[in-house]
């Protein structure tokens, strides 16, 4: 993965020690609340309801194993001894002191990691694909890129006061498993014979108004990358709405605009751009690139694959394992592991500092020292070799570190909610919680094949919950919590956005609730369907029946 | 290749005045754009206001001496933009920042093309000064610095 040069390390420190003077202002009284609001903001600090919450920087999802233990040490000295891994692939500690931030920024920077960007009304941590480099099916890893666009976007000097946050992903697949319709600009990139090329979408998100993103550029060459997100940037910046935050995102402006007339507006505004200074050359694509090269696999004989198999028909706790939370990887002997922080009784993404310890461990032993953490809430090891498989997965299981729920319905994205964050109208991790102890048979969890549910505690879908097959939604009603359910949304290419069941539910029913869902599709079922084309093929109101004639 | 246009050349020396909004009477107001769009005589300064339409002076830059943008509230950053476009569309001429802008924006501002900066007391423009004169290292090429790292990186 990527490693600073000078260039990079002196642009961290600079920014922690600007923010050391920032907070030591403010803790004197020379810099005003309101001023170290979004100067703090862009740091990744938000006060929160207990506690200012610290979101540390994980670029594109990609940690290694000394980064690892330090966010291990900070969780010890600094925090309670846990971290959250966000939807944005970033990693949250939720009980740092204001005044020692500063430190825990510098501690940071020496392990080459910083928290800019992480909040506030600025383009935020770029993310991708959590598989980028090894997964069959991409036209090229799409890491070189997001590195080369991180460094464009920290600290641009024009776009640090938008209208609103600004989220971008790429992905290099298909498959599109970083969501980009999702996102305020979303970037397919494609090999075309020696030219890499991007197709630009414009928009999408989630949030209050869930909207899918349009196309803005087809067959952008990737050289022109900067230039042109400069030009999209610069538009939103001058015409986004700023009278209402509700309606500051790009998505409003791009529709109220018409996608047309918006692409115009950017055309003009790249014009001035193109083909300068601001496009990439092919030195420095190729000096980052090197940074990505696929790491020195060994090559395994049969021997390997026969052992596992033994191992497999062996050990059917093993098996289960092998089937749900490892994939095919695009090097001969190798898996992509994952690891699902979904234990029942915590958070989901919650990790506590002995088991960042052990997965910085593991990684060294069996991935090559390098880790990766996803939207879903997980850690990738992305490069095990498959004689190593039933070595790591036992060191695994005595970490807790072994469910085998990917893909399952215990394998939810949820926010922090409620429980922690100021914004949330009501918890979403105790609902989570529930679901999980409701549904605790893995038998039936795996009858019921893959299941995408997603938990938001409000409106601004930090959990997803559009997306999700299954969404839920705190929504607060005359000060109490209440749960709104939403079936049929779906992430990746065929993205959409889920429909309203009906009625929302109080908190207590919600096991019930999910519970009358999921026997609707095992009744409707028909051979291998799985949830979504189920719902596809029936409908919502068959759910909608069966959810309201038993709750009433 | 077209070349971002340098207007805003990097050993220029920069201006600061000090207006205190409570006391002191500004000493002659810029005419809005409207007016200069309007005027038959071309007043050599111009204000712009966020969501002003500048495009009605971009053929007449050469014109104006001095361009004022308004930072009503400092979290409004569209002046930031438009002064990056103005150097980009070939303005020289004094860029000044005025209104709510804060200390902490200023490098940000001298990035986008700013070189006048009115501030609301004299420590503040003071501690400005200082914070301009330690150059720090940066990523992007910008109205000061057309070339972005990547094309000045020597390892």
């Amino acid at each position: 993965m990527y490693q600073y040069d000078h260039y990079d390390q002196s642009i961290v420190d600079q920014r922690v020690s600007q923010f050391r003077d920032q907070t030591q202002r403010f803790l004197s009284g020379d810099l005003s609340a309101e001023a170290y609001q979004p100067l703090r903001l862009q740091n990744g600090l938000y006060i929160q309801r207990h506690a200012p919450m610290l979101r540390i920087a994980v670029p594109y999802g990609m940690i290694n194993s000394t980064q690892v233990r330090a966010i291990a040490e900070i969780t010890r000295k600094y925090d309670r001894g846990y971290a959250h891994i966000s939807t944005r692939q970033n990693i949250q500690i939720n009980w740092p002191e204001l005044a020692r931030v500063p430190d825990i920024l510098a501690d940071l920077a020496k392990v080459q990691m910083h928290a800019i960007q992480t909040s506030g009304n600025c383009i935020r941590n770029i993310t991708t694909d959590q598989f980028a480099g090894v997964v069959e099916g991409e036209s090229l890893d799409p890491r070189p890129y997001c590195e080369i666009l991180r460094q464009w976007s920290t600290l641009h000097p024009e776009f640090a006061f938008l209208p609103r946050k600004f989220k971008i992903a790429i992905s290099s697949n298909a498959t599109d498993r970083a969501a980009i319709l999702a996102h305020d600009v979303g970037i397919e990139l494609k090999q075309h014979k020696e030219q890499v090329v991007a197709d630009v979408y414009v928009g999408g998100g989630l949030g209050r108004t869930p909207i899918i993103g349009a196309l803005l550029k087809s067959d952008l060459p990737a050289t022109e990358l900067i230039s042109y997100l400069e030009a999209v940037i610069r538009v939103y910046n001058q015409f986004g709405r700023r009278d209402n935050k509700y309606k500051a995102r790009i998505k409003i402006l791009a529709k109220a605009m018409g996608i047309e007339a918006f692409a115009a507006k950017v055309d003009a505004q790249w014009q001035l751009k193109k083909h300068s200074e601001l496009s990439l050359t092919p030195a420095e694509i190729q000096r980052v690139s090197a940074y990505f090269s696929a790491p020195n696999y060994s090559i395994t004989d049969a021997s390997a694959s026969s052992t596992l198999e033994q191992q497999l028909a062996d050990n059917r706790l093993f098996a289960r394992w092998y089937e749900r939370n490892t994939l095919a990887h695009r090097q001969p002997g190798y898996r992509i592991v994952n690891i699902a922080l979904k234990t029942a009784g915590t958070a989901p993404g919650d990790i506590t500092h002995e088991q960042l310890d052990v997965l910085a461990q593991l990684a060294d032993e069996y991935s090559f020292g390098e880790l990766r953490t996803t939207h879903q809430q997980n850690i990738v090891l992305a490069d095990v070799a498959l004689e190593r498989l039933y070595e790591l997965w036992q060191s695994l299981q005595i970490h807790d570190l072994a469910s085998p729920v990917i893909g399952t319905l215990h394998d939810m994205i949820c926010c922090p909610g409620g429980d922690f964050c100021s914004l949330a109208n009501a918890k979403s991790i105790p609902i989570a919680q529930a679901i999980q102890e409701r549904f605790n048979d893995l038998d039936y969890v795996y009858d019921l094949g893959p299941i995408e549910l997603n938990i938001s505690g409000c409106m601004n879908a930090c959990g997803h919950h559009h997306i999700g097959h299954i969404g839920i939604l705190g929504v607060d009603k005359k000060g109490r919590e209440f749960y709104q359910v939403c079936l049929g949304g779906r992430q990746g290419r065929e993205a959409s956005i889920g429909k309203i069941l009906g009625p929302s539910f109080g908190a207590d029913d919600m096991p019930d609730v999910i519970a009358n869902i999921l026997t609707v599709y095992l009744e409707a079922r028909q051979n291998e369907e799985t949830f979504i084309d189920t719902y596809d093929r029936i409908g919502i109101d068959p759910f909608k029946e069966a959810v309201y004639a038993t709750s009433h | 290749m077209q070349h971002l246009t340098n207007t805003a050349i990097d050993t220029e020396t920069y201006l600061f005045s000090v207006v205190d909004p409570a006391t002191a009477e500004r000493q002659s107001i810029a005419p809005t754009l409207t007016d200069w769009v309007e005027a038959d005589i071309k007043p050599s300064r111009v204000t712009i206001a966020p969501g002003d339409d500048f495009s009605g002076i971009l053929n007449q830059l050469h014109k104006l001496q001095m361009i004022e943008i308004q930072f009503p509230v400092f979290t409004d950053g569209r002046g930031f933009s438009t002064a990056r476009e103005l150097r980009e569309r070939g303005y020289t001429g004094t860029l000044q920042a005025t209104g709510a802008f804060i200390l902490d924006q200023i490098e940000y501002l001298w990035r986008c093309g700013f070189n006048a900066f009115e501030f609301q007391c004299a420590t503040q423009a003071k501690l400005a000064q200082v914070r301009l004169e330690q150059r720090q290292e940066v990523y992007q090429g910008d109205a000061r610095q057309p070339l972005p790292l990547f094309r000045r990186r020597c390892n």
